[in-house]
């Protein structure tokens, strides 16, 4: 797998820790933004492969930022939220996350996720 | 929005339970539905203009006549705990549920008492309507705790977990199957609640 530039938008700390630490183990470059408006300052010039979005933000949700980003969204993204609902997944495709993760969820099941969207 | 008396009227005919219209200064009965009526013809009530003050409000444990005179007053929903008693002697407890009716009306200021029989058919299903509803207030409280406290915890624990046996394999073998199975097992209780998770989720966002 090569190495991806992923930004990562989350606001728990040791959910942000750990999961900067693995994807770093496995050669990646990480980027954190704990909420919406960092996030939206941010993303248009860290010119990342991938967004790893948390959809409950302290200043709003991974929907609005997504909506927000317009032209300047990452080509893949990934929505996570401790919600797995049809409707949840259904908004989040729709509001053009690629992959909806639920969470809690394996650190597997993350790589799996960046395999895929790899491929695409 | 204000509740018209008229309305009042016809929502009382439309409760399934006993139920009048009281003037709070005469203690006249304004208007009742059939229940109430069926009420009055088995004798456990007298209808007369003072049947509310003399047979009711007796009937109203001592400990709550503050409460009581408080709802009564401000004519804010209540419910109190009465005894109604029978020619012969004959009691029965009811569930006395009122509200103050608002907006001006011809026969002065009033209250509507609702009667539920304790025991009866209707106190089962309000009683059981009750504790569903403090079931479904506690399954969602524990659902918020597993969604925003222990799930995100243990997503942590389990990328920490991970980490560390990824670290510790480069160091020694030995440790590095411990890891492994310490990473295992977070991950093993990571499916499980994210399968309880699954199972037990509504419309709604973290």
């Amino acid at each position: 797998m090569r190495a991806l530039r992923l930004f990562l938008v989350e606001n728990h700390q040791d959910t942000i820790r750990y999961m900067k630490l693995y994807l770093e183990q496995l050669g990646h470059q990480i980027s954190v933004a704990e909420d919406m408006a960092t996030a939206l300052r941010e993303i248009p010039n860290s010119q990342c492969d991938i967004l790893i979005c948390d959809i409950g933000l302290p200043d709003g949700d991974g929907w609005q930022l997504m909506e927000k980003l317009g032209e300047n969204r990452p080509p893949i993204a990934i929505a996570m939220s401790g919600y797995g609902t049809g409707n949840d997944q259904r908004k989040s495709l729709a509001s053009g996350y690629n992959y909806h993760l639920v969470k809690p969820f394996t650190p597997d099941a993350l790589l799996a996720v960046l395999r895929d969207a790899e491929k695409s | 929005m204000t509740t018209r008396a008229e309305d009042y009227c016809r929502l009382l005919q439309e409760i399934g339970f006993p139920a009048a219209r009281i003037n709070t200064e005469s203690g006249a009965v304004i208007e009742s539905n059939e229940s109430f009526r069926n009420l009055l013809a088995g004798g456990l009530t007298q209808n007369d203009a003072n049947w509310f003050i003399e047979s009711v409000l007796p009937g109203i444990v001592s400990t709550e006549r503050d409460r009581w005179d408080a709802a009564f007053a401000n004519g804010e929903p209540a419910q109190f705990r009465v005894q109604l008693q029978s020619p012969g002697g004959q009691t029965s407890d009811f569930v006395m549920r009122t509200s103050g009716v608002t907006g001006s009306t011809q026969s002065g200021k009033s209250i509507i008492c609702v009667f539920i029989e304790i025991a009866g058919p209707g106190f089962e299903r309000i009683r059981h309507e009750q504790l569903s509803e403090g079931e479904d207030s506690e399954r969602r409280r524990i659902r918020n705790e597993l969604h925003k406290g222990i799930s995100q915890q243990l997503l942590g624990a389990a990328f920490g977990c991970k980490v560390l046996a990824i670290r510790i394999g480069r160091l020694d073998d030995e440790l590095a199957r411990e890891a492994a199975v310490l990473a295992e097992m977070v991950n093993a209780t990571v499916t499980q609640l994210q399968a309880m998770v699954r199972s037990d989720c509504t419309p709604s966002s973290d």
